[in-house]
């Protein structure tokens, strides 16, 4: 079983004020950072998991947006990992927590390659 | 209870219980996902850019059994991220189960990257090396560590002058303190050097040079108040990726941060960037030049600046440079400086004269913010000292200095390069605190603070990397005067440049002798005579110091496998056989051993023995001494308890009329810096010139020293990437980051791969005049290089890439230059 808690900057707003210029108009920002959550909600959503994995996604914080993956091992864990690296509009994904409580762990190589 | 479990200390209210874990499978799920998006959450309702605290995590009630929760920081780059390592104490000597990111810490408030979310995996690769091994006829066999601790003696006392010890950025600071005290106060030979060396011997080269003081001015924060971000040669998004979040956290939110990726290739951290400027090898000297030409010729300096806080400085003499060079006027530095249009720095750097324009004028502009970020690029360089202090130059000259978010800011690699390299001072010319050899009032310090006699300490300085491995792979009767060398927590026979030069040339020579602590079989162990298992991270106590002056601790928390032991151990337990056995060295000047450490109670405890060697908090000891030297040069450490408590501290630390202790995140900035004289606004306390001033240097540009010609026709960068950390020894352990990068490559242009018929996959020989090596092509995949040039990193032990580096360096930092020369490429 791996569980991790995972946390996706989405794309910045296409209105970002330049040098001196005032910042825009909060509602519309708002708006964007919205849309781009809801699509980014529903790509998530349809992302094809591993067998017996699990997305739940959180309550989002402007851009930041907080999910949890569960897959059977780490192996599959850090393949959702990438798929959701890879989904457009996503800048950047962190990681919060992890939990490897993993029955593959020594089956695969973890040893010198000389 | 085990050592560790004794040893573990909790830290605050998140940290302390041990989080419910039930043993029905069905809740424990729940709960860990409960617990998973609680810190989640918190971490995304934080700014990594926001200076306020970080909201309260808000997840399931802790209590129950199972698991123990303590800090520590992340084992790899020199962001120095902290973690919360959670253990399972139910299994034998405790196991690392869980990481989450520390949501107090300052640094990543609860996020971690992809390479620090894996940390914990780094324990527990199959291969982990576990008892001594002494090699007999050609084959490593298990010794006892009384019979390897006795062979490390032999070797010492054979000639004390020729033993050699090779260190690194990821020593704890009281292991490199540990090991400075034995070479320097006990063997008097000097030969101590760390492979920080190799990685940011011109950063501090640099900052000495400019304000007569190691490490930066300024802090992370000056990330969140910039307008705009220079990266010098830098990948920041996947080397510090942490510290990267932040310019991407800031621009998430609608404001705008500019960022200008000055690179010899297209990185990740371009495909942020608003300008990306692709320079020729070497053109950053150029580049700083041409910047510092358009500043003085349109006026757009900053006057008062320049007149009130700098001096000018140049090497007369190119040939024969020095740290401190020799005074000149401004007029003779505007006057070196007209050559440098933008059209002549296009002509030497390839950057187009309308961007350098474009770089200047930001520097122009009083109302922005700049922070510059470098790392090897700049630092691994053949000019590494020049460029580095052009870089501060260019700040100063414009006034962009001193504030949050005007700084220039040099990143390291390693989790202690500048706590233990730099502060501990565990290089060849250096003493702990900013003291150097060669400087009589400083051996003196020293003798005091160890308790030695005058004398002690030898004036010359030892080998420097380059040098100390060369001396050990020339043969004996031709002057190769280092007979042993002594390896902590580093992997040189991978790491060094020209390997053929500096490393493997020791499988012939039989007197010599290689010992390596490590933690696992590497490139290094292959040839080594003597290999020791070593403790890591979390299996043992710790101090690092990040690249922002933040020096952080961390208690041990779990049992290391089998016989591996601490590092500092291993020197303290050479030390005593050495005392043991009549090295006058190892005593002070009342006869007592080196490292005579004792309990609260005033008695010593017999450390040396490694069943005693927890009875008492050896780091805290070695810590305390320490910091007596940390005052000297202003680089003041607070006491060790009061690191348990915070998640780091930026030096210097001072201790307020109340009591309580305060960092400094700017220095030389009187808000902020308590030894800043009043009035001044900024104080270089440290100026060579004794006057409170900074020095601007003028370097001319000066060409790369190898070049492509017919015969190797190419560029070689080589370098780094995401998943792995430095040689790979520990994420190569670690199944989900080996596969996400399972082998090294070479990076080709589209052109270059056509003209030589190969495509993606293809096994190419990448080769120079001092080595070769076979690679697979990867063409425009993780980076993109420029037509002509080819980039390989260094982490696979399997195609070693340093074959065919070249081991030539900066004169006066002896930092080698990875990042440029000449090759060809041919079908394998
Ligand atoms: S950025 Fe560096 S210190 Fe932070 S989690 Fe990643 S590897 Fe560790």
């Amino acid at each position: 079983m791996a569980i991790s808690g995972l946390v996706i900057t989405h794309g910045a707003p296409q209105v970002a004020p330049q040098h001196g210029e005032p910042a825009a108009a909060p509602t519309r920002l708002d708006t964007l950072v919205a849309a781009n959550t809801a699509h980014l909600s529903a790509a998530l959503r349809a992302l094809t998991l591993p067998t017996g994995a699990s997305l739940e996604i959180g309550e989002a914080h402007g851009p930041r947006l907080p999910l949890v993956v569960e897959t059977q091992s780490r192996r599959h864990d850090r393949d959702v990992f990438d798929a959701i690296r890879s989904l457009p509009g996503v800048r950047q994904v962190e990681v919060a927590y992890v939990w490897f409580d993993d029955p593959e762990l020594g089956s695969e190589p973890q040893e010198s390659t000389l | 209870m085990s050592q560790a479990n004794d040893r573990a200390h909790p830290q605050n209210d998140a940290l302390s219980p041990a989080d419910a874990v039930s043993a029905d499978p069905v809740s424990r799920r729940a709960f860990i996902k409960l617990s998973a998006m609680a810190a989640a959450t918190a971490a995304a309702a934080t700014h990594l850019s926001d200076a306020t605290a970080a909201p309260a995590r808000k997840g399931p009630a802790a209590g129950a059994t199972g698991v123990t929760w303590n800090k520590a920081p992340c084992r790899f780059c020199g962001t120095g991220c902290h973690v919360e390592v959670g253990v399972d104490k139910s299994v034998p000597g405790g196991k690392v189960v869980a990481v989450r990111g520390a949501q107090k810490a300052a640094v990543n408030k609860g996020l971690l990257c992809v390479k620090g979310y894996h940390v914990g995996g780094a324990l527990y690769g199959r291969d982990r090396l576990t008892t001594p091994m002494l090699r007999v006829d050609g084959v490593l066999k298990p010794v006892t560590w009384d019979k390897a601790i006795d062979v490390m003696a032999d070797r010492v006392l054979k000639d004390p002058k020729g033993f050699a010890i090779y260190g690194s950025g990821q020593w704890t600071i009281p292991e490199g303190y540990a090991a400075q005290k034995l070479i320097k106060g006990g063997l008097s030979n000097n030969h101590i050097d760390p492979n920080a060396r190799l990685c940011m011997a011109s950063a501090v080269t640099g900052f000495l040079g400019v304000y007569g003081v190691d490490e930066p001015a300024g802090c992370y924060e000056d990330l969140d108040a910039a307008d705009v971000v220079i990266l010098w040669g830098n990948n920041p998004a996947e080397m510090h990726p942490i510290l990267f979040s932040r310019i991407v956290d800031r621009r998430s939110r609608g404001q705008k941060v500019e960022l200008i990726d000055l690179t010899t290739r297209r990185t990740r951290s371009s495909d942020h960037a608003d300008h990306v400027m692709i320079f020729k090898p070497q053109g950053d000297m150029a580049i700083a030049n041409g910047v510092a030409h358009l500043l003085l010729k349109d006026g757009t300096y900053d006057k008062a600046f320049v007149q009130k806080h700098l001096n000018f400085r140049h090497n007369p003499d190119p040939d024969k440079p020095s740290l401190f060079g020799k005074p000149m006027t401004f007029e003779a530095y505007k006057k070196a400086l007209e050559p440098y249009t933008p059209e002549h720095v296009e002509a030497l750097s390839g950057v187009p004269a309308a961007q350098i324009r474009l770089l200047a004028s930001r520097f122009a502009n009083p109302k922005l913010k700049i922070t510059s970020l470098w790392c090897m690029g700049m630092n691994q360089h053949t000019r590494g000292t020049a460029v580095n202090t052009m870089v501060h130059g260019i700040h100063l000259l414009s006034g962009h200095f001193g504030k949050p978010g005007d700084a220039p800011t040099s990143l390291t690699g390693q989790p202690s390069a500048c706590g233990t390299a730099r502060e501990v001072g565990t290089l060849a010319h250096a003493l702990p605190g900013g003291r150097i050899v060669k400087v009589p009032a400083h051996r003196a310090q020293t003798e005091k603070l160890w308790n030695l006699p005058a004398g002690r300490i030898n004036p010359k300085p030892g080998y420097h990397t380059v040098k100390m491995w060369e001396q050990f792979t020339k043969p004996t009767d031709k002057g190769g005067d280092i007979h042993t060398i002594f390896v902590q927590v580093t992997n040189p026979g991978q790491s060094l440049p020209n390997l053929n030069h500096l490393f493997n040339d020791k499988k012939d020579l039989k007197d010599k002798f290689l010992i390596v602590s490590d933690v696992y079989p590497t490139a290094t162990t292959v040839l080594a005579d003597l290999v020791l298992p070593a403790a890591m991270w979390v299996e043992k106590n710790g101090v690092f110091g990040n690249s922002e002056r933040r020096t952080q601790q961390w208690f041990k928390m779990v049992e290391p496998p089998g016989q591996a032991r601490d590092d500092c151990w291993q020197t303290i337990a050479l030390a005593r056989r050495l005392y043991e056995r009549g090295h006058a060295g190892m005593r002070d000047k009342d006869g007592k051993f080196l490292f005579d450490i004792k309990d609260a109670a005033g008695k010593s405890v017999p450390v040396w023995d490694w069943a005693h060697y927890y009875d008492v908090n050896v780091d805290k000891a070695l810590f305390e001494e320490y910091r007596g030297f940390t005052t000297l040069k202003h680089k003041d450490l607070a006491p060790y308890d009061e690191y348990v408590k915070a998640h780091g501290l930026r030096w210097p630390v001072v201790q307020t009329k109340s009591g309580t202790w305060r960092e400094t995140r700017f220095r030389f900035s009187e808000f902020d810096d308590v030894y800043v004289k009043k009035g001044a606004e900024i104080d270089f306390y440290h100026s060579k010139t004794k006057d409170g001033k900074a020095q601007l240097w003028f370097h001319p540009y000066t060409p790369p020293p190898e070049l492509p010609d017919k015969d190797y026709p190419m560029w070689l960068c080589t370098g780094r990437v995401l998943e792995h950390w430095h040689t790979g020894t520990m994420t190569m352990r670690i199944p989900q980051l080996r596969r996400a990068m399972p082998h090294s490559y070479v990076e080709v242009h589209p052109k270059d791969a056509r003209k030589l018929g190969v495509h993606n996959g293809d096994k190419v020989v990448v080769e120079s005049r001092r080595g070769a090596v076979t690679l697979p092509v990867w063409i425009e995949g993780r980076g993109a290089v420029v037509e002509g040039s080819v980039f390989v990193p260094f982490f696979d032990e399997r195609g070693l890439i340093n074959n065919v580096t070249l081991h030539l360096f900066c004169p006066i930092s002896k930092e080698p230059d990875y990042k440029k020369c000449a090759v060809r490429l041919r079908r394998a």
